[in-house]
């Protein structure tokens, strides 16, 4: 099923960082990295922004790496104020997810 | 990659280049976000080819848009450039076309054996041709005239608005202080 593309820009900085922290990666690899885990509809122009913004706000650092096949690759990895962003972005989702949860499946409280 | 392919890439991140610099990106930061999206479009390129490469990606501009806040403060340079040697090369066009057509009046007029001089009034320019007496090959002579220069720098000079940083500080005074 088809994310909705809104939803998925509230939510891409949330995936980024946590794909970053766990492991760091250029721009085309983390996309194949998301659509791996079923975000087919993540387009590199949506992607590569994103991490632009990131690193400016101070939560990516990044370093370049010489590839063999080709030119040198942006590595991007999650630092620590980033982690604290993270954390921050990781438990308003759940509480989103819990919040919306409780209408769809209770509906809503009278 | 072909070398069709490289180009294609190599075209997507000109323009992208384009749009940054359109945006008031600083240099440095636009190599670097050049080489990053070039990196990004080989990679893709090779796992997906050329064309879903460039469709994952998007429209430059939009691209150039969304990555980068605009710098108001600073000149564009690169824009100004490519506007300045479009302006001078379509003008530099229709000046030799006036001159074309001069020459081609004074072959129609018969002058062999003369030098005719004249003046191109809409560029202020002068030509001067000279057809020998043999009625064989002519000569020529036009300088490129001062207004194509002045206005391919008014054109530069306006596109580059050399003058932001200054209008943008101006702007940023409290108007009661």
């Amino acid at each position: 099923m088809p994310h909705d593309p809104q939803m998925l820009k509230g939510v891409l900085a949330l995936l980024l960082l946590s794909l970053l922290d766990a492991d760091d990666g250029y721009g085309y690899g983390i996309v194949t990295r998301l659509k791996a885990a079923g975000f087919d509809d993540l387009s590199e122009g949506t992607v590569y922004p994103a991490l632009t913004r990131l690193e400016g706000a101070g939560y990516l650092t990044s370093s370049l790496v010489r590839s063999g096949s080709g030119p040198a690759r942006k590595y991007y990895r999650t630092t620590a104020t980033g982690r604290d962003e993270l954390a921050r972005r990781t438990a308003s989702w759940r509480a989103l997810v819990a919040a919306v949860d409780i209408i769809t499946t209770e509906g809503a409280p009278r | 990659m072909t070398a069709i392919d490289r180009l294609r890439v190599a075209s997507a991140v000109l323009r992208y280049d384009f749009w940054l610099d359109y945006r008031g990106v600083p240099r440095r930061q636009r190599r670097d976000l050049r080489g990053e999206l070039r990196a990004n479009l080989t990679d893709a390129a090779r796992a997906e080819g050329v064309r879903a490469a460039l469709l994952g990606i998007g429209s430059p501009k939009a691209l150039a848009y969304a990555t980068t806040e605009a710098h108001p403060t600073r000149a564009r340079w690169s824009f100004a450039g490519y506007l300045a040697i479009a302006t001078f090369v379509v003008t530099h066009l229709g000046w030799l076309l006036s001159v074309v057509g001069f020459v081609n009046g004074v072959r129609a007029s018969d002058a062999t054996g003369r030098t005719v001089g004249g003046e191109l009034s809409f560029w202020g320019s002068q030509v001067e041709v000279a057809l020998p007496p043999s009625g064989g090959g002519l000569t020529v002579s036009a300088a490129v005239p001062l207004s194509l220069w002045v206005l391919t720098l008014v054109v530069f000079l306006s596109a580059a608005q050399p003058w932001r940083p200054l209008a943008h500080r101006h702007t940023d005074r409290p108007a009661h202080p």
